[in-house]
């Protein structure tokens, strides 16, 4: 039931069932009492037609009926029957078609009076029975005479009916249910489609495939989509608000500590200014190392997906800039199609720290190579041909802002980043290869 | 060498111009984009030292008015935003190296160095024009493998010389580049220190390494020997 469309589909069928149900039976009940009724009046049309037929005036020992109209009463056992009775019980006349037949007949009613009732024969038929009664003033006859006239008609017939009725009634309804069923489905998957693309477009966003929802969507949803789009777009503001409101922080901590640093650098050396600067030196990293990781945006869900080449090209540029007078031969070598689902900040920081560090230690050349790995795992290695870095030096190299050797230009803490950055925010993992014929800084991190 | 400093923060700016005038370098120092920008359009800069907080106009703005407009002296930016992206964003606009507040001086000068010996198209930090070698880092002047014994003025007309090897470098041009003011300008001391670099590098007249060209300027005419690595 955690599906919207199923818990559509489940409640309307319920109705559906219901109803159906429900109007199966009542229409189930009308036409039994309507068939009911129709035996009844044939019944009735039996009994006038006998009253039109027979000869009441005719002697006690004579046939009250010569010819029947209905050739079913001759049949004997034929399912209709009839007879005429005297008031005290003696029969006047019977049905041919009753023949071996008895049935267990009513008592005589009273003269006026209908009276339908369900019998049964001595052969086991069950049998409807309607009994009227007359009063006959004959012309020759100086006291009138009571007949009770009775017709019976095997319950099979009506049955019968019932049964036919019940079969067509089922079977169109089963049809009209399985139709109604099936239109109600088309009728969802058509309703809700807007809301399935909806959900498609934000498995894309979450999926780095897009980076907002494009759609034309119904009334109904278009307030979602637009907050939706309106959250993404405010939380890449945010980030970068944030960003913009870190360096100004830094700006105006930096100026100041740029400053006393200067003043100190230039006084006479005397072992108090030596210990100011050492620890000037310590507040800065530490308000480097805390800036870079305060701005760190991380994996983001809403992020769009960053191609990873043109980034490591513009990061290669700016190194070659950089230690242009280092005359060294970087190299870029990435897969086209990598991918990188996170904050392009972020991985500017990755390459550009590791490039950096290679270039301050290799000797010629440095490479970074970017590859994806199957199951969305991106691979960044940056390759440099320097001294490599001494056996229990690499623990120290990614502490926080230790500095391996400060004859190395820089604030040694981009390691310390870029761990941070790569194990902390991506989860992913980051590894050095070295020997003395180089080193390879080595990042992977895991998007599946 | 004329350098520009464009830093709003006034005591950072002083420190800097003293230290930089300390280093023998004329120095123009404004804490406004705007004043920066002019005086990178106008004067003859060899190098600006700009930072990218600037209250008036954006420090990024002033570098990318100057690279529009042909002005390709090197350029340092210095800042406190540290992150790649603000990194990699200021050296596209055209600046040439980068400097994370707060620096050591000794590296912001080294930096610079680099910068201005790139910019004359030198790479090493020592230049060699035949038997004279000129180590920048500390500023020593080697004539077979003898060291000179030079004033400041005398170094900084010498290594403007020498890092236009083989161009000729006008009078108005040299003190442009080694004052800061018009005051201090006098072409009659400009010739007593050529006279005299004359007779340091070269006491027997053998080597005649600084040509006058007349009417146009002088000339350090060694051909720049191939760098050592």
């Amino acid at each position: 039931m955690r599906s919207l469309r199923t818990r559509i589909l489940f409640s309307a069928s319920l109705v559906l069932v219901t109803f159906l149900g429900c109007a199966s039976v009542l229409l189930d009940r009308a036409f039994r009492e309507s068939a009911l009724n129709s035996v009844e009046d044939r019944l009735r049309g039996r009994i006038f037609m006998l009253i039109g037929a027979a000869d009441f005036d005719a002697p006690g020992d004579q046939s009250l009926i010569d010819s029947l109209p209905d050739p079913s009463l001759s049949i004997p056992g034929s399912g209709n029957y009839a007879r005429i009775v005297s008031r005290n019980g003696d029969a006047r006349w019977e049905s041919r078609s009753l023949l071996g037949i008895e049935p267990d007949f009513p008592p005589p009613v009273e003269t006026g009076q209908w009276q339908l009732d369900h019998i049964r024969a001595a052969t086991g038929e069950k049998l409807f029975s309607l009994a009227y009664s007359i009063i006959w003033e004959g012309a020759g006859v100086n006291h009138p005479i009571h007949f009770v006239i009775q017709a019976c008609e095997n319950r099979r017939f009506y049955l019968d009916t019932v049964g036919r009725f019940r079969r067509s009634l089922w079977l169109w309804f089963a049809a009209l249910s399985v139709t109604l069923l099936v239109v109600q489905a088309l009728n969802l998957s058509w309703g809700l489609r807007p809301l399935r693309s909806v959900e498609d477009e934000v498995r894309a966003i979450e999926q780095g495939r897009s980076n907002q929802i494009v759609g034309e969507y119904p009334s109904e949803l278009t307030s979602l989509t637009r907050n939706l789009n309106t959250l993404i777009a405010h939380n890449r503001e945010n980030l970068q608000r944030y960003r913009n409101a870190l360096g100004d922080l830094a700006h105006s901590i930096k100026t100041p500590l740029a400053i006393l640093r200067n003043q100190f650098e230039s006084e006479e050396k005397k072992s108090s200014t030596d210990t100011m600067l050492e620890q000037l030196e310590r507040l800065d990293r530490t308000v480097e190392y805390q800036l870079h990781r305060a701005a760190a945006a991380g994996r983001s869900l809403l992020s769009p997906p960053l191609a990873v080449a043109p980034v490591v090209e513009r990061i290669a540029d700016s190194l070659r800039k950089v230690h242009a007078h280092r005359e060294l031969e970087i190299t870029v070598a990435v897969d086209p199609g990598a991918l990188f689902l996170g904050d392009e900040g972020d991985l500017m920081e990755i390459i550009g720290n590791l490039g950096d560090n290679s270039c301050k230690w290799a000797r010629q050349r440095v490479e970074i190579r970017v590859s994806s790995l199957p199951v969305r795992t991106l691979q960044i290695d940056v390759a440099d041909d320097g001294p490599g870095i001494p056996n229990g030096q690499l623990d120290v190299l990614l502490k926080r802002g230790a500095k391996l050797d400060h004859s190395v230009e820089g604030h040694g803490i981009g390691l310390a980043i870029v761990r941070e950055m790569v194990e902390d925010v991506y989860q992913g993992h980051l590894g050095f290869e070295t020997s003395n014929e180089g080193t390879v800084a080595r990042v992977k991190i895991d998007f599946a | 060498m004329r350098i520009l400093i464009v830093e709003d923060e006034y005591t950072l700016r002083e420190q800097l111009a003293e230290r930089l005038r300390a280093e023998g370098y004329a120095v123009d120092a404004t804490g406004s984009g705007k004043e920066g920008e002019y005086l990178g359009l106008e004067y003859p800069i060899d190098a600006a030292i700009v930072d990218l907080g600037l209250p008036d106009q954006a420090g990024d703005a002033v570098i990318e008015t100057w690279r529009q407009k042909q002005r390709d002296f090197p350029v340092l930016i210095l800042t406190a935003r540290g992150r790649w992206e603000d990194k990699v964003a200021g050296l596209e606009i055209g600046a040439d190296d980068y400097l994370v507040k707060p620096f050591h001086n000794e590296e912001l000068l080294a930096r610079l160095r680099a910068l201005l010996r790139r910019a004359s198209g030198w790479s090493q930090s020592e230049i060699r024009c035949g038997a004279i070698k000129m180590e920048l880092g500390s500023k020593r002047v080697l004539v077979d493998d003898q060291e000179l014994d030079l004033t400041a003025l005398e170094y900084k007309v010498l290594e403007y010389l020498m890092l236009h090897a083989d161009d000729v470098v006008s009078k108005s041009e040299l003190t442009e580049h080694l004052y800061e003011d018009d005051a201090e300008r006098d072409s009659n001391v400009l010739e007593v220190i050529i006279g005299r670099l004359r007779k340091k590098l070269d006491p027997d007249r053998t080597l005649v390494p600084i040509e006058t060209i007349r009417g146009q300027g002088y000339r350090f005419c060694f051909t720049r020997d191939s760098e050592e690595a």
